[in-house]
């Protein structure tokens, strides 16, 4: 049963270990709703309860409450027990990941997270396959902090510069938002968090992430080139596209929109891939989009040593 | 034995008239006196703390409430009702007026300590005013760095008045102690004490280690805040936790301190007539020590572990779990005896204890492995401090209205008492209740989010109602006193 159904309208089960810490939550309620209705019985007891006629009487007649003091505490007690060991038992799950968890590394940069994957690609959202265990590697900052997900019933506390730990296997597809719960006077941290359908997580990190990086330096820009959307609009043989071809690149002098010439560099090569829109080539439009953030520094020296094999 | 047997303390007897100053009473050594004292200021504070609470169960109704919750508001509610009332409350008001008639004493062990104690108390209250008046906190009762540090909000008057009122409890802690050691003289081996006695005597231990930790504390922040005194070295990760740590090592067994003399004053309170100060029975005694140790235990953890980190959370959950067989044995102690009479002091202490259970109990919900690590962090971490604290405020006027007739001359009302005693269960509950359920829900402590629904209506009506009820109590003992008065002179 959903305790936070129960008690706090409606928050999804969206992963693995859920049900269970919600079943341990209203283990936990019922177990201390117990109590007070116990306290609240025996205070009203204690006011409205028959009374000893004299001193005498008063010590001669505790042996009843007694009795039921003690009835009432071996019942708590038991319940009580029955709650910790449960507790115990899915927090020894909840803290232990799976193995084969697919490490996913969560940073803190300006205040603000950033994921990285195992392919390297580093994304302001969390993104997260269906029903497979991601084991999430919380680095240590400057500023305390917690990581918390709500639906997923996962919070994790950062102190220091000590990293922290903790796994989730999302069982719901959708979209919801990763918060940090920080100290007072500074801003709350927020981040998308999104669960692909299944084999919707592998398609999207194949997309957004480039070759391995250990490869050699031409067949990595190569590789770069029709995994990172280039092939799009740069044809390797001259074509004209969207933008310019890429067939004797280094060979020729390019003329810019402000009518200025310049030869073609590593330097130039490195400027348009970073930063497009500060030397548009004359007669194309300057749509093309900045790939600063999204290509690993390898796969930027990869391009270029790609476009210089093309001579 | 009960209270009536004990000695008749005269005025002469309590040292009412052992000083030159003694008419003034701000001078008095009188014991008596001194509680009537502390009960005027801690009363005045907690008005003060109620009306700042109103405004902060009203103030999420607003459609711009982003400011309330880290302002200067916030913290100045907490500052006011922890530090002037629910702290000194009963040792000062019920400490003063019932410690040396549980023991068989005249007058408290050192009267002249007594009063210094009170009168640098009064020098944090004019600080905590001035600090109100002139440069209001806002970075919370923790003062959580490095906010503190860089804050805008000059916290100076502020942290010296924690300062004096820390070093004030140390005096009236140190008071109670040697109290209680000069009866243990007297007594030649046949040494036996109320629980009410043991719990003064275990909270006065537990303020003792608490104060030192509190001075030193604010020494620091207020060094680092005027010169940069790198110990904490503002902004940093280390900075924060450090201070955590240091904070909760005043904060725990302080809180604790006062919890333990609440539970010692709704047992006294709770006992028929003819039971009320016979001698605890052993399993009391250890449990109001083991609760005492596991208080002190809990703050060792903070400090070894590191605030926050995996193995102090853990160590932390763990103790706070033991602790809570210790505290049910001294709640079943309540109901292990006949029933006493409904009268308005009794009614105002079940009323207490059911809010130090329902404190105990959702902090339960924090510590419990699984559910616990969810939790914290989120609006229902405040919920225990809250219910606690308004247990020992409902005790120490339940223990007023039971004093009423000897200490202020006139009994108190009952159906007041009684009418108090039932809206402050049922005020606490919707003022408290919702921080339960958005907690549940995964609401962030502190955070500035707009609250919707039913939710802070339902507080905020607990809050006026909450308010109201501690008000009606309080006044129920000002009306007694000015009867008292009446009677005197008539």
């Amino acid at each position: 049963m959903n305790a936070a159904f129960l008690l706090a309208g409606r928050l999804p089960q969206a992963s693995s270990y859920a049900e269970s810490v919600d079943r341990s939550l209203l283990l936990a309620g019922w177990f201390a709703a117990f109590c007070a209705v116990l306290v609240a019985g025996g205070l009203a007891l204690a006011l409205l309860g028959p009374r000893a006629a004299s001193a005498d009487a008063s010590l001669a007649s505790a042996a009843g409450p007694r009795r039921r003091v003690r009835l009432a505490g071996a019942v708590a007690g038991v319940f009580f027990a029955i709650v910790v060991i449960h507790g115990a038992v899915v927090w020894a799950d909840v803290r232990t990941a799976p193995r084969g968890a697919l490490p996913i590394r969560v940073g803190v940069e300006g205040g603000a997270f950033r994921f990285t994957y195992p392919s390297g690609h580093e994304d302001v959202a969390l993104h997260l396959p269906l029903e497979r265990p991601v084991r999430l590697i919380l680095a240590g900052a400057d500023e305390p902090y917690s990581f918390a997900i709500p639906e997923f019933r996962l919070q994790v506390t950062v102190t220091m510069r000590t990293p922290a730990e903790a796994w989730v296997e999302a069982l719901v597809p959708g979209e919801y938002a990763a918060r940090s719960l920080r100290r007072p006077g500074l801003a709350l941290s927020t981040a998308d968090v999104v669960v692909h359908e299944a084999g919707g997580f592998e398609t999207w990190l194949r997309g957004v992430s480039g070759p391995p990086l250990d490869l050699p330096p031409v067949e990595l820009g190569r590789r770069s080139y029709e995994m990172r959307g280039c092939t799009q609009c740069h044809a390797l043989d001259g074509t004209r596209l969207v933008g310019p071809g890429f067939g004797a690149f280094f060979a020729r002098q390019r003329e810019l929109a402000d009518g200025t010439r310049l030869d073609v560099t590593d330097e130039y090569v490195r400027e348009s891939v970073l930063d497009p829109q500060a030397k548009v080539v004359a007669g194309f439009e300057p749509v093309m989009p900045s790939f600063r953030g999204r290509l690993h520094e390898l796969e930027v020296e990869g391009l270029i040593a790609f476009l210089r094999s093309l001579e | 034995m009960n209270d009536a047997a004990k000695i008749a303390a005269t005025p002469a007897a309590r040292g009412a008239s052992a000083s030159p100053g003694a008419e003034l009473w701000l001078f008095s050594v009188d014991h008596e006196r001194l509680a009537r004292s502390w009960a005027a200021t801690a009363g005045l504070a907690l008005v003060a703390g109620l009306v700042l609470a109103l405004a902060l169960s009203v103030a999420p109704l607003a459609e711009d409430s982003s400011a309330v919750w880290s302002g200067a508001l916030y913290t100045m509610h907490g500052l006011a009702l922890v530090f002037l009332v629910v702290l000194p409350a009963i040792p000062g008001v019920i400490g003063n007026a019932l410690l040396p008639r549980l023991v068989g004493a005249e007058a408290m062990a050192w009267p002249r300590a007594n009063a210094l104690g009170f009168q640098i108390h009064l020098f944090g209250v004019a600080c905590f005013l001035a600090a109100f008046v002139v440069a209001p906190a806002d970075a919370g009762w923790t003062f959580a760095v490095p906010y503190s540090i860089t804050t805008g909000a000059n916290p100076s008057w502020t942290l010296l008045g924690m300062v004096a009122v820390a070093c004030g409890a140390a005096c009236s802690a140190a008071n109670v102690l040697a109290t209680l050691a000069a009866s243990r003289a007297r007594a030649a081996g046949g040494w036996s004490l109320p629980v009410l006695a043991w719990a003064l005597g275990s909270a006065a231990v537990l303020q003792a280690l608490a104060a030192p930790v509190l001075v030193a504390v604010s020494a620091l922040l207020f060094a680092e805040r005027a010169g940069g005194s790198e110990v904490l070295g503002a902004a940093t990760a280390a900075a924060d936790a450090r201070f955590a740590q240091a904070f909760a090592a005043f904060a725990h067994p302080a809180s604790c301190a006062a919890v333990l003399a609440a539970l010692g004053l709704v047992d006294h309170l709770l006992a028929p007539d003819e039971r009320r100060g016979e001698p605890a029975s052993a399993t009391s005694v250890h449990a109001l020590v083991a609760l005492a140790v596991a208080a002190v235990a809990s703050c060792g953890a903070h400090a070894v572990g590191g605030a926050g980190s995996p193995t102090s959370s853990v160590a932390h959950g763990a103790l706070a779990l033991a602790a809570g067989v210790p505290f049910a044995v001294l709640v079943a102690g309540w109901f292990a005896r006949p029933a006493g009479a409904a009268d308005a002091a009794r009614c105002l202490a079940a009323a207490a204890g059911a809010l130090l259970v329902f404190g105990a109990l959702t902090a339960l919900l924090l510590v419990l492995p699984a559910g616990g690590a969810l939790l914290a962090g989120t609006t229902i971490a405040t919920v225990p401090l809250h219910f606690a604290g308004t247990g020992v405020v409902a005790a120490a006027l339940a223990g007023m209205h039971a004093l009423a007739p000897r200490w202020l001359g006139a009994p108190a009302r009952g159906g007041r008492g009684r009418a108090a005693a039932v809206l402050l269960v049922v005020g606490a509950l919707c003022a408290f209740g919702p921080a339960i359920v958005a907690g549940l829900a995964g609401a962030p402590r502190r955070a500035s989010e707009p609250r919707v629904g039913l939710a802070p209506w339902i507080a905020a009506v607990g809050g006026l109602t909450l308010a109201g009820a501690l008000l009606l109590a309080a006044w129920n003992v000002v009306a007694a006193w000015l009867e008292g008065r009446t009677r005197e002179a008539a």
